[in-house]
């Protein structure tokens, strides 16, 4: 049962066209997500973590059936999804929810937020009693009844996630897509919340595909890690062997760069220079080497592969392993 | 020696409600002060008192912010007005709030340098370009002639940056510099602040909510909650020896990478909404170590040269005679 896969995507592609002018044909485009494969077990995290603009969040919109791919495929429950079909999306939306950063502006401020999460039900067409269901949402995310009747202001940060994952869970999916779900909120509420997805997770047997860039929220939730850098993933294995045996030089940075709560403790640091470079025209090669510390020649002409490492743990760079 | 900056009983109301309350602490000349604290602790309406900043309905109540011994919330608006910019400089976290977008990246750095420093229009130009190099901008001259909305967000960052330094400030305030940027990005623009700071002897007062930024860059710390001082000390201290239940509290609920945690620990209960009402500590609902005598105000139990917590369990550990409140 546990190594049972709830969602395989494979070689996943995103173009948004670019236009210059309202008519004007497009001008090639920018690759968001460039070839991305991935599988997610049942029951299991899968974290993504990279940069702003690297394009997790587009691979999470593409799987809530917000975006259309422009290449892969994608086999969620056993089944490959054909997206040229008008059915698609509502399938995605059936199985796929997504869990927002700020759960504020996902919510109608005019509507109670039991009338919120009752929403999806009536959509979905629910046979039961909706408002027995709605109760027990929210006895699930550890909220009190007598909350249901209020409006979104009145609760804290804290609490609005707790509703948006309510609401979530709403339409009983297999998966649930949580882009950055605590990244908005305080360190204690933080801390709240991840149990809270824990436990849901043990009850229910739902996957979760994680973005965030804290990376020790993301050891702490997931058990498969992805790294992506620039619409590509970089890295890829278990949390173990991203985390401590880190192959690929940008994972190692990331890790670097992340704040620790251990004062005096001296750590090798590797501080990138300069930014992201635009995905409007990404460096030849490995897309990493004009920041890498360690590109040589090869790094700028040919790209590199993911190469096996073995467990799992897959890694594109010419170097994996001899650093 | 006598500090740079001190704090003392700072007390703040936005209308009728108070959302500061015996706010002390002090900077030394050079030094790194890391204030840390959740949402409305009251971090930033700190920062903005000293600044001279607090706009309506926000006014200071009580207290005292010495600058080099003279108290800043006595002097007339405009004298206030001067040190702004020249004697300390504040930066934000989010850049576009300080910068004009309908002026040029020049023009900016510039308007500092002749107004604080008295330089021709001539001469602050070419001092703006060798500022923004300080700051590790590429091509200086062109970017000079650049607009704000034309920059990244690390590009900004850094333009902020460059302005805050043109005044060459004694103190610089650093509200949440980096929540916005990436994490690398992060990493250059810290390290950025403390070769500055290296090279002009700058003290800075580093405001975040992010543990570890205070952890890897002070030298030491205040930990703020409910718009009160509950902690300070070295951040050695801070981080292997917390006194205040609300420290041990906010270090036990971080997850950390490479350690095995099932659950988190979570602080049981929500920030008080109002701070009336309550006359001792703040933190006590939530406190799993909460006694009676809470509910009595208490001042800061000091127990070493650097460390003192606004706790009662902190001056029983130290015994009445060698504490000493302040």
């Amino acid at each position: 049962m546990a190594e049972q896969v709830a969602l395989t995507v494979k070689d996943l592609e995103k173009v948004f066209p670019l236009r210059r002018g309202l008519f004007a044909r497009p001008q090639g485009g920018v690759r968001a997500v460039d070839k991305v494969s991935f599988q997610l077990k049942s029951g299991e995290t899968l974290a993504l973590v990279g940069e702003s603009g690297c394009g997790k969040t587009t691979v999470a919109r593409i799987l809530a059936g917000l975006e259309q791919p422009t290449g892969g495929t994608v086999v969620l429950s056993g089944k490959e999804l054909d997206f040229a079909s008008k059915e698609t999306p509502h399938i995605l939306r059936q199985t796929n929810q997504m869990v927002f950063q700020d759960p504020y502006a996902t919510l109608n401020p005019r509507m109670t937020v039991g009338q919120s999460v009752e929403e999806p039900l009536i959509v979905r067409r629910y046979a039961g009693d909706r408002k027995q269901r709605v109760r027990e949402l929210f006895a699930a995310v550890s909220l009190g009844e007598e909350m249901i009747d209020r409006y979104p202001h009145q609760f804290s940060g804290g609490q609005r996630q707790r509703i948006g994952i309510a609401r979530a869970l709403a339409s009983d999916p297999k998966i649930l897509l949580c882009d950055e779900p605590t990244s908005a909120l305080d360190v204690s509420v933080q801390g709240q919340v991840l149990n809270l997805l824990k436990d849901l997770q043990q009850e229910r047997g739902i996957s979760y595909l994680f973005i965030s860039h804290n990376l020790s929220v993301v050891w702490h939730i997931s058990q498969q890690v992805a790294v992506m850098y620039l619409g590509k993933i970089v890295e890829i294995g278990s949390r173990e062997a991203v985390f401590l045996e880190t192959a690929h030089p940008y994972t190692k940075a990331l890790l670097a760069a992340s704040p620790k709560v251990a004062p005096g403790q001296s750590r090798e640091r590797i501080v990138l220079s300069g930014e992201v470079p635009s995905p409007l025209n990404p460096p030849s090669g490995c897309r990493f080497h004009t920041r890498c510390p360690f590109a040589k020649d090869i790094c700028r002409e040919a790209e590199p592969s993911l190469q096996d490492l073995g467990a799992g743990h897959h890694v594109a760079c010419h170097f994996a392993g001899k650093m | 020696m006598q500090p740079l900056l001190e704090v003392q009983d700072l007390e703040v109301c936005f209308a009728r409600r108070q959302v500061l309350r015996r706010v002390s602490f002090s900077i030394a000349p050079g030094e790194t002060l890391g204030i840390v604290g959740e949402s409305g602790s009251g971090k930033s309406v700190t920062a903005l008192s000293i600044m001279g900043l607090l706009s309506r309905p926000g006014r200071v109540t009580g207290g005292r912010v010495l600058w080099h011994g003279e108290d800043l919330l006595q002097l007339p608006p405009d004298s206030h007005r001067q040190l702004r910019g020249k004697a300390m400089a504040m930066i934000f976290q989010e850049p576009m709030t300080c910068l004009n977008p309908v002026y040029t990246v020049e023009k900016q750095i510039s308007e500092v340098l002749m107004l604080h420093r008295g330089m021709s229009k001539k001469e602050a130009a070419e001092a703006a370009a060798d500022y923004l190099e300080q700051v590790g901008i590429a091509e200086p001259m062109a970017r000079l002639r650049n607009y704000p909305h034309e920059l990244s967000g690390g590009m900004r960052q850094r333009v902020m940056i460059a302005m805050a330094l043109a005044g060459e400030p004694e103190l610089l305030i650093a509200d949440e510099p980096t929540t916005a940027l990436d994490v690398t990005v992060q990493a250059q623009i810290l390290d950025l602040l403390k070769q500055l700071q290296a090279k002009t002897g700058m003290a800075m007062i580093l405001i975040t909510h992010d543990l570890g930024l205070v952890a890897e860059n002070a030298e030491r710390g205040v930990v703020m909650y409910a718009g009160e001082v509950v902690e300070e000390g070295s951040v050695e201290e801070l981080f292997t020896n917390p006194a205040h239940p609300y420290t041990q509290g906010l270090l036990r609920s971080l997850p950390r990478w490479g350690e095995q945690q099932d659950m988190l620990y979570t602080i049981p209960g929500t920030v008080p909404r109002r701070l009336e009402g309550i006359a001792g500590c703040a933190f006590a609902e939530r406190c799993p170590l909460a006694e009676e005598r809470c509910a009595e105000p208490q001042s800061m139990h000091r127990f070493s040269a650097t460390q003192a917590a606004r706790c009662w369990r902190t001056k029983d550990k130290v015994g009445d005679a060698e504490w000493q409140s302040r």
